[in-house]
């Protein structure tokens, strides 16, 4: 036997509007009696979270802390984290934290010192970036020059680091200049872990020769 | 049949740059190789090599020049090399630097020098002295092309 055959749902919607405005208020009144726990739970909930994240930051070693429109303005921030011989020292003049994803820190005129592992290590400097702490990845744009501990300098407009991996990527023209030569290329790749550099969107190289090192030395 | 040695201008003399231009390159650390892909253009002084596909190897890390470092050069696809008014085609091309000997091998190997042609299927140079030599495909024998007026000229 069907649970409700078609005829007896027909009868109760011929029920008075009145009915069904009362229907409507019960119905409300779970919601709300539900709902106004929950946001009251949710405000405090933000507010034990605003606690936490001061008290991350604190032991981040932060110069003083204010709060601004855009997030939390830190002066002179040093974010710093390792992973085996991986580590990265990255310090800027002021950081803005997000509101709206505390991971998230925008950096202005950042100075970042990244060890790959022993024997190189890169010193990247930019006027902006972009640190979120959740990925671990560093972006930094607007005015940038890396120098490589193998004795080139690249000049670029931006790159995206993960500094757990230690991979870069760029999306804009770059050139690598050291004594020995220099490429110009559309685009770069560097995957730490597998040792690939990866230099796409056409390039142009130029190796000196022995003469003109001797010059240049 | 004579030839200059304008080979000998390749790679050999390292008082000019190389400068190599293509659509990507890929620097593999761990072994110690560079693969340039993509209308590769090799240039330095009056040489030329162009090719799809050039894979370079060099010995250790780049830390000294990185000229002398270049132990080995393997260009594959469509190999063009020209130095001073002399032109090689073929298939695939290897230089082995520290020997100074290039062989290019291809179904269709051709030298020429000026109007001069000259059809093989594997073409071994001697950097340094510039001799040529190219062997015939094992069944035909080698085509010589030689322009009567050019004779006079060498």
């Amino acid at each position: 036997m069907t649970a409700a055959s078609p005829m007896t749902r027909h009868r109760t919607g011929g029920e008075t509007s009145a009915q069904k405005r009362a229907r409507r208020h019960s119905r409300w009144v779970r919601v709300l009696r539900v709902l106004l726990p929950l946001t009251g739970l949710a405000i405090l909930a933000g507010m034990v979270g605003l606690i936490a994240v001061f008290n991350y930051l604190s032991s981040l070693g932060l110069g003083n802390i204010s709060l601004s429109t855009d997030g939390l303005v830190m002066d002179r921030p040093e974010l710093s984290g390792h992973d085996g011989e991986r580590s990265y020292k990255v310090s800027a003049v002021r950081a803005i934290q997000r509101l709206s994803d505390p991971r998230v820190i925008d950096l202005e005129t950042i100075h970042a010192d990244i060890v790959l592992n022993p024997s190189q290590s890169a010193q990247l400097t930019a006027l902006k970036g972009t640190y979120d702490n959740g990925e671990e990845t560093l972006t930094l744009y607007d005015g940038l020059q890396v120098s490589w501990s193998e004795g080139y300098t690249i000049d670029l407009t931006d790159v995206a680091i993960d500094l757990k991996t230690g991979a870069m990527r760029t999306s804009d023209p770059i050139s690598i200049r050291s004594d020995k030569g220099h490429i110009r290329a559309g685009q770069l790749d560097y995957d730490q872990d597998k040792g690939i550099v990866r230099f796409t969107d056409g390039i142009r190289m130029v190796l000196n020769s022995a003469l003109q090192e001797k010059e240049q030395e | 049949q004579t030839f200059s040695n304008a080979f000998a201008g390749f790679g050999s003399n390292d008082a000019e740059p190389i400068q190599i231009e293509a659509e990507s390159l890929e620097v593999q650390d761990k072994s110690n190789s560079a693969t340039f892909t993509g209308n590769v253009v090799v240039s330095q002084g009056e040489s030329q090599l162009k090719t799809q596909n050039l894979v370079v190897f060099y010995a250790g890390s780049a830390a000294g020049n990185v000229q002398q470092s270049i132990s080995r050069l393997e260009a594959r696809g469509r190999v063009y090399i020209s130095s001073k008014d002399q032109t090689a085609t073929g298939d695939e091309a290897s230089f082995d630097m520290d020997r100074q000997i290039m062989v290019m091998t291809g179904d269709k190997v051709v030298l020429s020098q000026g109007e001069n042609v000259v059809v093989g299927n594997k073409l071994t140079v001697n950097l340094k002295t510039g001799k040529a030599d190219l062997q015939a495909p094992s069944t035909g024998r080698v085509k010589v092309l030689i322009q009567p007026r050019s004779v006079q000229g060498n």
